[in-house]
């Protein structure tokens, strides 16, 4: 009981500090049914992220779907005149497992603009992303992507879009050698052979690593999307979101959906990417409209496993004697009028940790 | 300090040795005790032994930093690590084998035993060949001898156990080897250390060959 108690708390707090931050940044809040056409999903299924979509007759016979995704409904319902849309969701999703024995309720927090996407755009996605990061732990990475340098790439091996895709696989898995075996089998020239297999091998800070990109464009648009990459990372740099971020294309995404950055958010103590996001103008072109995308999720369940202590609290922990309360309750409005979180105790309980710590004694708050 | 899981008999005792002569002995593991992991604080690794088909579980969840595993498993458990080298050891192929001279014909639902129902199910998709998964967890070879399957998909190593069995391979469905494999998130995290291996090893392989 106490470890689910603990869980929906850190949920609660990680929700209401990533809200906080998607408000700043001018993002306004998508609220969406639990409900959605199964057609949608099953239309855009490359798009989804694992799992199975769980499916029921609505009342007129329409096959329904418990929500498994945030990002097609919003698109879905995005309007041209509205455009750039700037939202933000805070969604439990449902997924289930492949034999349906596990149906998951999870947590999701995430970001999508929608309009005409230009590199400051581009950039301050990618740093709302980072800061998403900064909000739950103090050690993370994010690593990033273009679709545009792996699928020029893979599209100048010549081969079928059924082996890109085997490829793009190993990219994924830094499998170099699984990569060059392909290579070697669908007779790809060694040139680009090895230009695949240095894109995959290829892991460290952007400025460690753009020289060697530069060198694996093989034609215009391989060289703009190293140049896109360039220039997004220099405004990350001007405020100070650099140096989180790491050029690695195992974060690359799907080419149906995806074409310009992607990345992928990870924090020390969680085996998994709890944020995955980029660019995906070829969703939006799906669905009729002119314009691009860009966006992330933040899988809000993963971060359970991190124990990595938040330099984000910022509550405030009341600490006071049963027979002295006379002024407590107004000291604590006082302090929540302030916008603060206060929990008001008779003792501080162990393994919780708190921004600040009072103690209530005689009508003053005393810091600890 | 990186965590490695080993797979348990001779493949692990084999990729043990070459992370020692790489300089990662761990003196502990080597001692006749009944321990279940060991450390070496001065070369800043920590092994434990595991069921060959759960190192990539250990990996996955980030239990292990890096670990060793057959891609006979990888393959099978479709686990979301990154795959980072070939080591070339314990090679060997999957399969497809059956009775001696008894191809079965293509009009009728095949009845496949196999430990990877996985793998034979996604050969025989691509083939869009209807077939019915027997699963079995040992002494697969058995299972067309006594008709309770028409093949079977298994790990070929020599083709001994098949030969002596009047059994014979009819397609190899893919080269199996033991791979060198890491978290996703570890590999972020402890890049240089990680790296490092992968350099050590690569650069003894190029050696050996």
């Amino acid at each position: 009981m106490d470890l689910l108690q603990n869980t929906y708390r850190s949920e609660e707090s990680d929700l209401s500090r990533l809200q906080k931050l998607y408000k700043k940044y001018g993002y306004s809040k998508f609220r969406m049914s639990k409900f959605e056409d199964y057609t949608l999903y099953l239309q855009n299924k490359d798009f989804l992220k694992g799992g199975n979509v769980i499916t029921f007759n609505g009342p007129s016979g329409r096959l329904l779907a418990l929500k498994q995704d945030v990002t097609l409904s919003i698109v879905k319902n995005a309007k041209e005149e509205d455009f750039p849309c700037k939202v933000f969701y805070t969604e439990n999703v449902y997924r289930a497992s492949d034999d349906a024995n596990d149906i998951r309720e999870i947590p999701q927090a995430g970001v999508e603009y929608i309009g005409s996407v230009d590199v400051f755009a581009m950039s301050e996605v990618i740093q709302m992303a980072a800061e998403s990061l900064a909000a739950v732990s103090d050690r993370y990475i994010l690593g990033i992507s273009h679709m545009g340098l792996v699928r020029g790439l893979l599209e100048a091996s010549g081969v079928s879009l059924e082996i890109q895709k085997e490829m793009l696989t190993c990219i994924q898995n830094k499998s170099t050698h699984g990569l060059l075996d392909i290579c070697r089998r669908e007779s790809v020239p060694e040139e680009t052979a090895q230009k695949l297999a240095a894109l995959s091998d290829i892991f460290g800070k952007p400025d460690d690593c753009f020289d060697a990109l530069s060198a694996l464009a093989v034609n215009d648009r391989t060289a703009d999307a190293v140049q896109e990459l360039k220039e997004v990372y220099a405004l990350l740099c001007e405020t100070g979101h650099g140096e989180c971020l790491r050029i690695d294309f195992s974060v690359a995404n799907d080419m149906q959906y995806y074409n310009g950055v992607t990345f992928q958010g990870f924090v020390d103590g969680t085996p998994q990417s709890v944020l995955s996001g980029g660019r995906y103008d070829d969703l939006v072109r799906k669905f009729g409209r002119t314009g691009g995308a860009i966006g992330f999720a933040v899988y809000l369940d993963l971060l359970r496993y991190s124990d990595a202590p938040s330099s984000a609290s910022g509550d405030i922990l009341v600490l006071y004697d049963p027979a002295d309360v006379q002024g407590l309750a107004k000291a604590v409005a006082d302090l929540r009028r302030d916008g603060a979180q206060v929990s008001v105790l008779t003792h501080q309980k162990e393994n919780e940790t708190h921004a600040k710590v009072y103690v209530y004694k005689q009508g003053r708050l005393c810091a600890q | 300090m990186i965590h490695i899981a080993l797979p348990k008999g001779r493949l692990g005792e084999k990729a043990y040795q070459i992370f020692k002569s790489l300089g990662y002995g761990c003196p502990e593991i080597e001692e006749d005790n009944r321990k279940l992991i060991f450390k070496n604080e001065e070369n800043n690794v920590c092994y434990f032994w595991a069921k060959p088909s759960d190192v990539s579980v250990y990996v996955e969840r980030g239990a292990a930093d890096i670990g060793i595993v057959g891609k006979d498993i990888l393959l099978e458990q479709g686990s979301d690590v990154y795959e980072l080298l070939d080591l070339g050891m314990g090679k060997c192929r999957m399969a497809v084998a059956g009775i001696k001279g008894q191809r079965p014909s293509g009009d009728k639902t095949l009845r496949v035993a196999t430990k990877f129902p996985n793998i034979a199910r996604s050969y025989y998709a691509a083939q869009s060949r209807e077939i019915e998964i027997i699963e079995l967890h040992g002494s697969i070879e058995i299972a067309p001898l006594l008709g309770l399957s028409d093949v079977i998909v298994d790990i070929v190593e020599t083709g001994t156990t098949l030969r002596e069995n009047n059994l014979e391979p009819f397609e190899t469905i893919v080269p199996i080897s033991a791979r060198l494999i890491a978290n996703k998130a570890s590999y972020k995290f402890h890049y240089d250390a990680i790296h490092t291996i992968c350099e050590k090893i690569q650069a003894e392989r190029k050696d050996t060959l």
